[in-house]
């Protein structure tokens, strides 16, 4: 796929050379390129590299190959990201199951509040609103680049905040759905105690309902990513895939690709594993 | 993008949840109305100033209430451009961009789902697999892609939302297609001789058409945040056209000095999402039970 999207994204030979480049350059740079062999041959040689995770050296950066940039980078966006989904499951799960248990009491109004607003702030947005308040008005929080925990606090906030309207209602009715089963009948007759049935028997079950959510939503997070980088010049890959695209920088483009798709098809895995760890019943199959 | 992510029915308290499929979400009816639907069909009678021809003298005004006057009530941005008129005019760019990606989207997705539903098979299988390949492609990948291939203009950012929204038409109409392809009234039409083109508009189609408005409402919100994004990522409609998107882009460096660039262009989006949510969950309540598992 990648593959296909450097056709689409253009020939590199127009954006490497001069303005005033004569028909000779072009074609000779094509030929140095290998991008005059025919394209069963030229796919042939990107797949085996592909494959070592080799696509060549960076067109923009000179000298260092665009895997190695993409590797340098992805450290940052990994814990941009997941600091933002902790922000919003640890925001979202207890909401979520205080609406379930107090359902059309005053806290389960306040949440759906709280998911109507959610889903409808465009990130980019929040995120300026929040370097607006908290960071120029208030100053408490830097307003950009990286380097403390500080740092992160606003781009995590602006990233977890759409997921914490989605979680929260999954999880509400999840944990709606699960109060009304036997077995928590039976725990509850047993003499567990109340907190003991919502907190862990319950919640336990409910939660494999959001999970599967993250699961899917993983590539709109990777979006959202990239936009939250941008507004808070976050030095992750998401700036910088940006950076590769403006500068046609088709090795990074494909990298980032490749290490996006692979890091959605990790999460997937990581998702299945979980649900083993949380509902026995699923190892047992 | 996942369209937003409804309670399910299931448990037996919260069938009808009170006040939700009662009455009609008129607020939400008539914000659509004045900020979307009007200010796009009548532009030039809403707006009080050229939203591209700006008077350099009075920028950076702040709006009215915060030190403006009544010339401009939302102030002006850096180019001395009103930025009230320029929410107006870009009104415009949110719904013709969202209804035909969402018409185009719906068009193909609803044409592959109702196939790979109704034929099975290998059909069936090699779409359901595209379904699941354009469902992992970032968004954003596909946005920067398409607009530097194309260039950013009206029929790229089209092309990327058509891109994105099919698979979602195409899972849930194939699912639905499924379902109904067993009834008895398609068996009897068979009998009867009926094509299977024929089937497919005639019989199935009506079936599933409350489902596809349901589906299309929420959609319109998911669209356009998508194209905001897009467009503040500098990837959709090229400057100085007055997309909500690139607004907020353009205010996002003068944030300090002048916030109002950057605020209401936002606020604009999140009160039309926030409407479309609210009578999308009303129209999915009222019309189609089943889908409130989406």
């Amino acid at each position: 796929m990648a593959f296909l999207l450097s056709f689409v994204a253009g020939s590199p030979v127009e954006a490497l050379l001069p303005a005033d480049a004569t028909a000779e350059d072009a074609e000779r740079l094509t030929e140095t390129l290998g991008l005059d062999e025919p394209l069963h041959v030229q796919y042939a040689r990107f797949l085996q590299r592909a494959v070592r995770g080799d696509f060549g050296e960076s067109i923009k950066w000179r000298g260092q190959s665009a895997m190695g940039i993409v590797f340098e980078r992805l450290p940052m966006t990994l814990q941009l990201a997941l600091t933002a989904l902790t922000f919003s499951i640890v925001v979202a799960v207890p909401i979520g199951v205080l609406s379930a248990v107090h359902k059309d009491g005053y806290f389960d109004r306040f949440g759906k509040v709280i998911a109507l607003l959610g889903q409808s702030l465009p990130p980019f947005w929040l995120g300026i609103m929040l370097i607006w308040f908290l960071g120029v008005g208030l100053g408490w929080l830097p307003v950009a680049g990286a380097g403390s925990w500080r740092h992160i606090v606003m781009p995590a906030i602006a990233l977890g905040w759409y997921q914490v309207a989605a979680i929260m209602r999954l999880t509400r009715s999840a944990m709606l759905d699960v109060l009304d089963s036997e077995y928590i009948k039976l725990a509850r007759m047993k003499g567990v105690s109340e907190r003991s049935v919502i907190w862990k028997h319950a919640l336990r079950n409910a939660l494999i309902v959001p999970l599967t959510y993250l699961g899917i939503i993983l590539g709109a997070v990777i979006t959202r990513t990239v936009v939250v980088e941008v507004v808070f010049g976050w030095p992750g890959t998401g700036t910088l895939v940006m950076e590769a695209v403006l500068g046609r920088d088709l090795p990074v483009v494909n990298a980032v690709l490749i290490i996006f798709a692979a890091i959605f098809v990790v999460a997937n895995f990581l998702v299945d594993i979980l649900y083993a760890v949380i509902d026995p019943r699923i190892r047992l199959q | 993008m996942p369209s937003s992510i409804r309670e399910s029915g299931s448990s037996s308290r919260d069938v009808r949840p009170r006040g939700r499929s009662g009455r009609a979400p008129f607020v939400s009816i008539a914000i659509l109305f004045f900020f979307l639907v009007l200010p796009s069909l009548v532009p030039d009678l809403m707006a009080p100033h050229d939203p591209l021809q700006g008077v350099f003298a009075d920028r950076l005004r702040p709006p009215v209430f915060f030190g403006g006057t009544w010339e401009y009530p939302l102030g002006t941005d850096q180019l001395g451009r009103d930025i009230l008129s320029r929410i107006i005019h870009g009104a415009s760019v949110s719904l013709s961009v969202s209804l035909t990606g969402i018409f185009l989207g719906g068009l193909v997705g609803t044409t592959l789902g109702m196939i790979a539903g109704y034929f099975g098979g290998a059909v069936d299988a090699i779409i359901m697999r595209l379904v699941e390949v354009t469902m992992s492609i970032p968004l954003i990948l596909l946005g920067l892609v398409l607009a530097l291939s194309l260039g950013s203009s009206f029929q790229s950012i089209i092309i990327v939302i058509v891109l994105v929204l099919w698979a979602y038409y195409a899972r849930q109409i194939r699912g639905e297609v499924l379902t109904i392809r067993e009834r008895v009234f398609i068996d009897r039409a068979r009998v009867a001789g009926a094509s299977h083109l024929r089937i497919l508009i005639r019989h199935i189609f009506p079936n599933i058409v409350n489902t596809l408005i349901v589906l299309a409402t929420l959609q319109v919100a998911v669209v356009i945040i998508m194209e905001a994004t897009l467009s503040f990522l500098g990837l959709g409609l090229p400057r100085p056209f007055p997309a909500w998107g690139l607004m907020v882009a353009d205010g996002r460096t003068l944030i300090v000095r002048a916030w109002w660039i950057a605020f209401f262009p936002g606020l604009s989006i999140m009160l039309v999402v926030l409407a479309l949510n609210v009578l999308g969950d009303w129209l999915r309540d009222r019309l189609d039970p089943k889908l409130r598992q989406l």
